[in-house]
Order: structure tokens, then C-alpha cells, then sequence
């Protein structure tokens, strides 16, 4: 049976309403995010913002959660893409690469609202359990690339390159006025790798 | 005027920028409200006046660390004890001051205004593990950069993954590894 035109409306308004939410978490911050100021750039009436979430924790965790989905299915496409045979070292700079040209790119908002994340987890059990699933997908993907790649301990490796991305991203972003020229950040993820080869 | 940065930097670190107010600093530093409208015209001074004695107090604690390093730095077995021993000293002793850093660091992402003062924090890394590195000519020049991003996110990763001792001994271990790697330089 399909479903009611209502129902579809409704759950269209609730997915504008939180994907509003993340993307206020990741310019101005979870801590600046109020009902009002999602009912403005969902554009929605702020009674029907309250009427989904009736608490701004509730608003935040929604947006967390969808964060967490969307990142699993970007993760879960890359991998998919991942060509069997490639050659070993080019091929994981190149997938690194892609990764950070998306997180300086089209996903900026995400990759910020990961950030806020990541400092929202010692206060909130929700962000908490998201920040550690967000972090479980960038390792396993890492140790999926060294293990392609013929290395031996990829899980070591893994961990070693997600320091040096978080570090590069938190300096580039906290710092910078645009993103850093794909040419600076080749030479950075080929610096990692480097030692992450050698490991 | 220490006690009162020094309570703004816990708040800061504590509940981010926004919870830094100079009535919740003022609380916490036992002073009146009036002290801390005195000292700082507005909530952006005072943010920002924190954050500069923050990175203040960091470059001392580096520079009497090296200083207090008795042997002296002559191999990249030191540089990596050295560095396992701070990471334990700024994640255990100076926590808070270090999650302020990161707390404000991110807030700049948001805040173009506050960049100039990150980028002055970095300068200070750049020139602080800069000066560590160079001292060994087995390192190739690009080390002390592959060192200082490896630790800006280990250091975060040490303050936001619970538990926090089992991420540090996980940090120090890594630091470990990468310095002995790096040391390996092959030309």
C-alpha cells in the first residue's frame, strides 16, 4: 500500500529539519543551535520544529545519528569502488587523497560537524557512541587500503595514518581561509604514507 | 589577573567558548563580577585574552621542558622518550588547558577572526618541534612536520576517546613508532 501523501510530507519535513540541523552543527557550532535558527534555514515554521523534536538535545542527536548513516555510506561506496590488482602505493595515496579532497570539498560541512562530534562525546553519550563509529570507519577503511596494498599489521598502520590525517585536517581547517591547495595536501598524505609504509 | 585566565581556560576547555562568560568566570575564580568587567571589555576580549595565555603558558611549559631535559637530545631515542614523556605531562597535568586549545582551535574552523591567533599557535609548534627535529642529521627535513601533524591529532584523539589512559599509552606507543620510523630515514 503506498503510503499516504501526508505521511510522505511529513517525513520530508522531519529530513529537512535535520539535515538543517547538521548543517548548523558544522558551521556555527552545536552549542549555537536552536530550534529558531533551524526553523529559519529549513525554512519550516518553528512550531514544527518543536513539534518533531521537543528538546534541542533531541535535535542534536537526530542530526548526530544522520551523520553517522551518511558516513557509513560513503565509506561503504569507497570500498566498494576500490579496484582489485591496483598498484599498491600510488593507488592508497590516490583513495587518501579522494578522501580529503571530499572533506575539504563538498562534505567541509560534515567533516566539521564530525569535529564537533568528537569534542561534544566527553559531555554526551549520544555523540559519544556516533564519534566512536565515525572513527571505527576511517581505521577499518585505512587497514582495508594497507591490507590491499600486501602489508603486513594494517590495523597498526591504520592508526598511525588517521594521527596524521586528524592532525593535517584540525591544522587546516583551524587556521586556513580556504582549503589547502590539493598540491600541499599530495605532499602531506605522501608523507604519511611514507611512514606508514615503512612502519 | 592569572587566577581569572587561568578559571576561563578550565571553563573554556570545560564547555567550549560559549560557556565562557565573565559571570561564569568570575564564580569560579572566587572574584567579583566586577574584576572581570574591569579586566575585559567585552566576552570577545576575554575569550580571546584567554586563549593567548593559554598558548602562553604552553610555550613556557615546552621550552622548560626541553630546558629540564638534563642529557640533552643527541639521538632520535631521546626525541622519542622526550615526546612520550610530554604527551604524558600535557595529557595528564595540563589537560584541560590542552582540550581548550582544541576547543578553540575548531571554533576558528567556524570563525574566520580567529585564525591569526591558530596560525601564531602553530608557529610556535612549527619553531618549538622544528628546533627538536633538526638537531639529528639521520631525519630527513620534512620529519619535524610528519611529527608535529601526527601529534596534533594523537593529542586530540587522547582527549576526546574514552578511556582516556588506555588512548594515551595507545598514543605513546604510536609516537614511539613513528619517531624510530622516521629516524630510518633512507636517502
Amino acid at each position: 500500500m503506498p503510503a499516504a501523501p501526508n505521511q510522505d510530507r511529513s517525513k520530508e519535513t522531519y529530513d529537512r529539519i535535520v539535515s538543517a540541523t547538521l548543517d548548523l552543527i558544522g558551521r556555527i557550532g552545536p552549542a549555537e543551535v536552536d530550534h529558531r535558527k533551524i526553523a529559519e534555514a529549513a525554512g519550516v515554521s518553528l512550531a514544527r520544529t518543536t513539534y518533531y523534536f521537543a528538546s534541542r538535545q533531541d535535535m542534536l542527536h537526530a542530526a548526530y545519528e544522520r551523520l553517522l548513516d551518511m558516513d557509513q555510506a560513503w565509506f561503504a561506496t569507497a570500498r566498494r569502488g576500490l579496484k582489485p590488482n591496483a598498484n599498491a602505493r600510488e593507488d592508497v595515496l590516490a583513495q587518501v587523497m579522494n578522501l580529503a579532497s571530499v572533506d575539504f570539498g563538498r562534505r567541509r560541512g560534515q567533516a566539521m560537524a564530525c569535529l564537533a562530534v568528537a569534542l561534544e562525546a566527553r559531555r554526551d553519550e549520544t555523540a559519544a557512541q556516533v564519534y566512536a563509529g565515525l572513527l571505527r570507519h576511517r581505521r577499518e577503511y585505512f587497514a582495508r587500503l594497507f591490507e590491499r596494498a600486501g602489508l603486513d599489521r594494517p590495523a597498526e598502520r591504520a592508526a598511525l595514518l588517521l594521527s596524521c590525517y586528524l592532525g593535517f585536517l584540525l591544522r587546516a581547517a583551524g587556521t586556513g581561509s580556504r582549503a589547502p591547495a590539493k598540491a600541499r595536501m599530495q605532499e602531506a598524505m605522501a608523507r604519511y604514507l611514507d611512514v606508514a609504509f615503512r612502519l | 589577573m592569572d587566577k581569572i585566565l587561568a578559571a576561563a581556560a578550565d571553563i573554556l576547555a570545560e564547555g567550549g567558548p560559549r560557556a565562557v562568560t565573565h559571570r561564569s568566570v568570575a564564580a569560579l575564580a572566587g572574584v567579583s563580577l566586577s574584576a572581570t568587567t574591569y579586566y575585559f571589555a567585552s566576552k570577545q576580549d576575554l575569550v580571546l585574552r584567554t586563549f593567548e595565555w593559554a598558548m602562553a603558558q604552553a610555550r613556557d611549559r615546552y621550552d622548560r621542558a626541553v630546558a629540564a631535559y638534563s642529557q640533552g637530545m643527541t639521538s632520535m631515542g631521546d626525541l622519542a622518550d622526550f615526546t612520550t614523556a610530554s604527551m604524558a605531562d600535557e595529557l595528564r597535568t595540563w589537560r584541560l588547558a590542552n582540550l581548550a586549545w582544541y576547543e578553540w582551535l575548531v571554533e576558528a574552523a567556524r570563525n574566520p577572526a580567529l585564525r591569526t591567533i591558530t596560525a601564531a599557535s602553530f608557529r610556535d609548534m612549527d619553531r618549538f618541534w622544528g628546533e627538536q627535529t633538526a638537531q639529528f642529521q639521520d631525519a630527513s627535513p620534512e620529519a619535524g612536520q610528519t611529527l608535529i601533524d601526527f601529534l596534533v591529532g594523537e593529542y586530540f584523539l587522547a582527549l576526546t576517546v574514552e578511556p582516556p589512559e588506555e588512548a594515551l599509552a595507545q598514543g605513546q606507543a604510536r609516537a614511539r613508532q613513528l619517531i624510530e620510523t622516521l629516524a630510518r630515514h633512507e636517502v
